[in-house]
């Protein structure tokens, strides 16, 4: 059984990743495909040593899953112009090349494994189809 | 005159004939689906959309975003992405006020004291409701759902009202939402 996580312990934990994590990366999409990847793919559960370490492992993995969440819907709430912007700072810092980057995400559309758990589905289509607008957008640009 | 009163008499019949042979059938199903759509155990809120979003489905804004890049591709692209986002917002917002009026069914057997007019407010509320998602479902499925944003607006009212008036009674009896 589950037992819910102290509500002082899941804010610390949660501010030390604020702090010492997400506030040091350029844009939310950077923030959004970070914490997806700490997820196990098998579990849905979330994984971070340093965190689980400091405040446990239960705090660690509910704070990672609140900041998952909240990042995500940042995202979905965005204007397409705000979501490209969003896009380009993220090629940016990846270091990609942008035709390769669009087209492998045109592809693979691996955007689709950084939607959280449990959240509304109109808001995961409102997404997934925004960022697929401004994936077109940015070919489009390229071209 | 009496050709269109008839016309429109009928229409309204069909329409809301049509309404009650939705209900009947999503009615089996979501009682048939309860635990498979509540897999943490949450009721119907756990998963009700963020309203502060669903202005942005609708959003001239992003259209004018889209229009300024002059490209047919990319206006169709748009269309059909919104298009399909909109009509899925209005499935499930017609889908979870299905199961919140179940779940008020089921609480309302247990109260004695139920106030007539807030029942008959709640009824009126939810048909309109469902009348609303209706057309909204012919009008995006038609037209897209450019300019809907005002109606769309007024839909997500009628959902909170509802919600909360069902709440209620779910408080009052101290009734799980899932239960049934």
């Amino acid at each position: 059984m589950r037992l819910p996580v102290p509500y002082d312990t899941l804010n610390d934990a949660y501010g030390d990743l604020q702090c010492r994590t997400l506030s040091s990366m350029s844009c939310d999409l950077a923030r959004l495909i970070y914490l997806a990847a700490l997820r196990d793919y098998n579990s849905g559960t979330y994984h971070h040593d340093g965190l689980a370490t400091r405040f446990g492992r239960e705090q660690a993995r509910d704070a990672l899953e609140t900041a998952h969440r909240e990042v995500f819907y940042r995202l979905a709430g965005l204007s397409l112009a705000d979501l490209v912007a969003e896009l380009k700072t993220y090629i940016h810092v990846s270091r990609e090349a942008p035709v390769g980057l669009i087209h492998a995400w045109q592809e693979l559309e691996p955007y689709r494994v950084a939607v959280p758990m449990e959240v509304d589905t109109t808001v995961v289509r409102l997404f997934l189809s925004n960022i697929r607008i401004a994936l077109e957008i940015l070919r489009a640009g390229q071209q | 005159m009496t050709t269109v009163a008839i016309l429109l008499v009928t229409f309204g019949v069909l329409l809301f004939a049509l309404l009650l042979l939705m209900e009947r059938r999503a009615e089996v199903e979501v009682s048939g689906s309860t635990e498979r759509n509540n897999p943490a155990g949450r009721g119907p809120r756990a998963s009700a959309s963020p309203f502060e979003l669903v202005p942005r489905i609708f959003s001239g804004e992003d259209r004018k975003f889209i229009m300024d890049f002059r490209s047919k591709r990319l206006e169709r692209i748009f269309r059909a992405e919104r298009r399909s986002v909109a009509l899925h917002w209005v499935w499930q917002t017609t889908r979870e006020s299905q199961e919140i009026m179940r779940v008020h069914r089921l609480a309302s057997r247990w109260r004695h004291d139920l106030n007539v007019a807030t029942e008959a407010k709640l009824t009126f509320d939810y048909w309109l409701l469902r009348l609303m998602c209706a057309l909204l479902g012919l009008v995006i499925g038609t037209f897209g759902p450019r300019s809907l944003d005002q109606l769309a607006g007024y839909a997500v009212k009628l959902y909170q009202r509802i919600d909360g008036a069902a709440a209620h009674t779910r408080t009052v009896n101290r009734l799980p939402a899932t239960m049934g």
